[in-house]
């Protein structure tokens, strides 16, 4: 689990780092910057988020029982591991911490994974208008990512 | 339409999967896991002489021992789990749906390399739960044996689940890698029941199948 930057800080006591690691590190620091600005404006874009988020998600499914209050709250603070896994370029960061454990505890509480994935896209609507453009542009691939896994997930009732 | 459920859902990841989940302090020599539990790694040459030094110390006992000392593991390890996930979820762990502390439990066994460990709660209804464990430790430093190795584990999870249960469980070893099976299979039910299926497969010469200790609990659970 350890990411990529590690695994190359490893390796390279034992020899000077290779051509390859060279220009993955420089083409990372390079695009660091932004990832940096994803973080800030994530953070400030938080405020609110979560009622925001409620509100819309029982307006458009008001029989939907399992959008409850707090797990607005959590898909919203799940936006940081998202986030961390941007920084650290490195998509399992965000796999192992967050869509491998949403496969495996969804249909253990009977959860429709599509009903995440719902609410998820109206968190992206949200949090689209949030963010700057470039910011959502670093941001969208690993949300995608996140939104797409979640459709393999085999409902409770297939 | 997903039925209304009670207490509302939460999901928080698995707090095990992060690169900083165990923090080792070279400067003092110590190793801590975010909740600042001090976690020690223990080589399998320790294992094995641990293994060893009982076999020879208490003969056929040892497997009486191995299994003691995985109850008393299993009581922390239980105590120590409901605290992090109560601080985790803000909720009381008997409060959480079953599903999602057995998700927890999971990983976490993951996490600190017991093996992955995977539940069958088909037979919940008849007091029984099955739980196998692949790549367990004890059966791959141990590659042969008549009876199953896993003593540890099986004294641990009949403790843990126990107290997720708030029930008096043990749970005995059906298969083992080291008698030739893919992984370690138990089945976990009341204690009194899987004390009478051990003292029976103590006086019988080979290991009974899975199916025959199954059928033995299911017994004994049915008789008393």
């Amino acid at each position: 689990m350890n990411t990529w930057l590690t695994d190359i800080m490893r390796k390279a006591n034992e020899r000077p780092f290779p051509e390859a690691d060279v220009a993955r590190m420089t083409a990372y620091y390079a695009r660091l910057p932004a990832r940096l600005k994803l973080g800030e404006e994530l953070e400030r874009a938080e405020a609110g988020l979560a009622r925001r988020l409620h509100e819309e998600l029982t307006r458009r499914h008001p029989d939907r029982q399992t959008y409850s209050r707090p797990l607005a709250q959590d898909l919203v603070e799940s936006l940081r591991h998202v986030n961390l896994s941007v920084l650290a370029d490195d998509p399992r960061l965000l796999r192992y911490r967050w869509t491998e454990h949403l496969a495996r505890v969804l249909p253990e509480l009977g959860v429709d994974p599509l009903e995440v994935r719902d609410a998820y896209l109206v968190l992206r609507e949200l949090i689209e208008g949030r963010l700057t453009g470039s910011s959502w542009e670093v941001f969208r691939p690993a949300f995608d990512e996140m939104t797409d896994a979640l459709t393999a997930v085999p409902s409770p009732t297939a | 339409m997903t039925m209304a459920l009670d207490p509302p859902v939460r999901l928080k990841g698995n707090p095990a999967a992060r690169p900083d989940y165990f923090r080792t302090d070279v400067a003092t020599g110590v190793t801590r896991n975010p909740a600042g539990v001090r976690i020690c790694a223990l080589p399998t040459e320790f294992l094995l002489g641990f293994r060893d030094a009982l076999v020879y110390e208490c003969g056929k006992a040892y497997r009486r021992v191995m299994k003691g000392a995985g109850k008393k593991w299993g009581a922390r390890l239980a105590a120590r789990f409901d605290k992090e996930v109560t601080a985790l979820y803000g909720t009381r762990l008997r409060d959480l749906p079953a599903g999602l502390v057995h998700t927890c439990l999971t990983e976490s066994f993951a996490a600190h390399g017991y093996g992955l460990l995977r539940l069958d709660l088909s037979l919940c209804g008849d007091g029984i739960l099955l739980a196998d464990l692949a790549d367990s430790v004890m059966p791959s430093l141990i590659r042969e044996s008549d009876r199953p190795v896993d003593m540890l584990l099986a004294g641990a999870l009949g403790v843990v689940f126990g107290h997720l249960s708030g029930e008096s469980l043990d749970a005995v070893q059906t298969e083992c890698p080291s008698m030739g099976a893919e992984r370690s299979r138990f089945v976990i039910a009341r204690a009194d029941a899987v004390a009478a299926a051990e003292d029976w497969i103590e006086t019988v010469e080979a290991m009974p199948t899975h199916a025959a200790v199954l059928q033995r609990i299911k017994d004994a659970l049915q008789t008393t």
